[in-house]
């Protein structure tokens, strides 16, 4: 079943505000997937 | 769980197509809840299943029925089942069906990535399973898979897979849950009015996202090691392996608190409902979620005191971990000042609450003597630890999600679960699941080890009470199998919409069962209808 958001039927405001979220948070997981290699490398 | 869902009735527009577009194609947050839900109760079986051999095994002393590399595939595959497979899959369920109810949104906000982290997990756990096929055998060297021991594993790298999967999945899940919450909120649903398990979620996610990729690291660099030549836990190339460990607890300890926080957002739903008031403290209860959430942060090393730490750590961490009793008590305090006072009535979901409460905090006390560093030199990797993480987990969050399946089952089929049985189901869990891990703090304080499959006859006695609460308890959970499976396919009873006559919320004011699509236009937001009453406090 297709749901509502599926089909598009977010207004603007919505759209871009997910968007904006979802942009941080992917960087926030890239940030601390490498957390531990800098942290290691540093310790070098 | 809530195939009822099915016969919706007030749903003309989208009539349910065929089996494959409605259960593997679906975009919508309740269809793909109940995949959540469904897929935890099977893992919790599986799970279950292992947890039967180990205490099989360990009815009496002797190497019985199986080898002993098979018991470390089943201790190990027992905690990766129940952690990334039954409880949080449970909570992910439970968040994707109540969510968006609660804060008045249509869906989740991005619906078809909550399809593919739904549908990456039966693939992940169907990998991670069948290596105990593969002629080397399954991981065996603990759900914690330490270095150099979960080296020697020849079905490495197919775990890691699997681990990155399950990550993958829930990161997906976690951005999706935060970019709901803060994006899809019906107006005048402001975040401090929210329910505290909407807020509970928010914060769990944050803790996903900070975490889960930290697990990835960790595993990636145990796969190069074993493949590529590295040797970042390696000392014979320069490398570490008390690294590994603090890398692992650094998401380890966050991620016990990722299995908690949602069960005390449902703990904090069913407690007013049964109590007739609304929650006591309300801003007091999210502060301490967030505040716990923080603390988790900085008190990963308390798995690690015994490795040998500089004086200044231990001491550090010691404190760090006490401080987390400070906001875990204002919870515990506000859920009973909550029914202070209260017309309670005691149906199912409120008698997992009250048993929460008191067999959490039981938990939570062997934490705080397992946080005292001289105590822990002592206690570490006996079945003390054992004992304390079987509180907060089986009595915390297993309880925590049966209660909050009881409370919302009758929404999400339209039909009345069976109170009798479902009273039946309780007793029998709150019993046998004291007679299966009271005893094991006695063994651990006696020195008993945790992870061996044969022991000193000195044990004899207690290991065989906690087989026999383990084999009861095991099978109680049939009973809850059964009123689930009566609930949602041969249940007579209507519910009411408002299915319990304390309980208030947006979820409460749409019919039972939830349609296939609710809150397409916005819901009005007016605080008499929130949980909380009015936030002034
Ligand atoms: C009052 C709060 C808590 C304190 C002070 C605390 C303290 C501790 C300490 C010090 C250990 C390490 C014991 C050792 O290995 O020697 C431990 C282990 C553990 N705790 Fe807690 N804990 C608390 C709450 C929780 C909660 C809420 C959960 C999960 C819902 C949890 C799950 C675990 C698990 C799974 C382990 C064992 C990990 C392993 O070695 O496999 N704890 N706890
Ligand atoms: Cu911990």
């Amino acid at each position: 079943m297709t749901s509502q958001a599926a089909n598009g039927q977010l207004g603007p405001k919505h759209r871009h505000g997910v968007r904006r979220t979802v942009l941080v948070l992917a960087i926030v997981v890239g940030a601390f997937f490498l957390l531990p290699f800098v942290q290691i490398l540093l310790m070098k | 769980m809530a195939h009822e869902a099915t016969h919706d009735h007030h749903d003309h527009h989208h009539a349910p197509q065929g089996f494959f577009q409605r259960w593997v194609m679906s975009t919508n947050h309740k269809d793909i809840g109940t995949l959540y839900l469904v897929f935890s109760l099977t893992m919790f079986f599986i799970g279950g299943s292992f947890a039967m051999v180990i205490r099989a095994e360990l009815f009496k002393p002797g190497l019985d029925l199986v080898q002993p590399y098979f018991f470390n595939e089943m201790t190990t595959m027992h905690a990766l089942v129940m952690i990334f497979g039954a409880i949080m899959p449970a909570f992910v369920g439970l968040g994707n069906w109540m969510i968006p109810l609660m804060i008045g949104a249509p869906d989740m906000a991005l619906p078809r990535m909550n399809n593919l982290s739904f549908w990456i997990l039966p693939f992940a756990f169907a990998l991670m399973l069948s290596t105990l096929f593969l002629p080397g055998g399954g991981p065996a060297g603990g759900w914690t898979m330490y270095p150099p021991l979960s080296l020697q594993s020849s079905s490495l790298a197919y775990v890691v897979f699997a681990i990155h999967l399950m990550g993958i999945s829930s990161i997906m899940g976690a951005i999706n849950i935060i970019a709901t919450i803060l994006n899809m909120r019906a107006p005048g649903m402001d975040l401090l009015k929210m329910p505290v398990f909407v807020w509970s979620w928010l914060i769990t996610a944050f803790l996903l996202i900070a975490v889960m990729p930290v697990l990835a690291g960790a595993v990636t660099m145990l796969l190069t090691d074993k493949y590529f030549g590295t040797s970042f836990f390696n000392p014979g190339g320069g490398g570490d392996p008390v690294l590994y460990q603090h890398v692992f607890w650094f998401f380890g300890h966050p991620e016990v608190y990722i299995m908690i926080l949602p069960a005390f957002g449902i703990i904090s739903e069913i407690v007013p409902t049964f109590a007739r008031k609304p929650i006591f403290g309300y801003r007091a209860m999210v502060y301490a979620i967030a505040c716990i959430a923080f603390l988790s942060f900085i008190v990963w090393a308390h798995h690690m005191f015994a490795v040998g730490l500089p004086l200044g750590a231990d001491i550090f961490f010691m404190y760090a971990t006490m401080l987390i009793a400070v906001p875990t008590g204002v919870k515990v305090f506000n859920w009973v000042a909550t029914m202070w006072g209260g017309s309670m009535t005691f149906e199912t979901p409120m008698l997992f609450a009250v048993a929460f409460i008191i067999l959490f905090t039981i938990g939570g006390f062997s934490g705080l003597m397992l946080a005292l560093v001289p105590a822990d030199f002592q206690y570490h990797d006996t079945y003390f630890v054992v004992a304390h993480f079987h509180y907060v987990l089986v009595t915390g969050a297993a309880f925590a999600i049966m209660g909050g399946t009881y409370y919302w089952l009758p929404k999400w089929t339209g039909h009345m679960y069976n109170e009798f049985w479902g009273k039946v189901h309780f007793w029998c869990s709150v019993v046998f699941v004291n007679v299966l891990f009271f005893p094991q703090h006695f063994l651990g304080l006696a020195g008993m080890p945790r992870r061996i499959p044969d022991y000193n006859v000195a044990f004899a006695n207690f290991n065989m009470i906690s087989s026999i609460g383990g084999f009861l308890f095991g099978a109680s959970q049939l009973i809850f199998l059964g009123v689930v499976v009566h609930c949602a396919f041969f249940a007579r009873k209507k519910a009411a919409d408002r299915v319990w006559e304390g309980a208030k919320g947006l979820e409460w004011t749409v019919p039972s069962p939830a349609p296939h699509h609710t809150f397409e236009v916005p819901p009005v937001v007016r605080d008499e209808e929130l949980a909380h009453g009015h936030v002034d406090d």
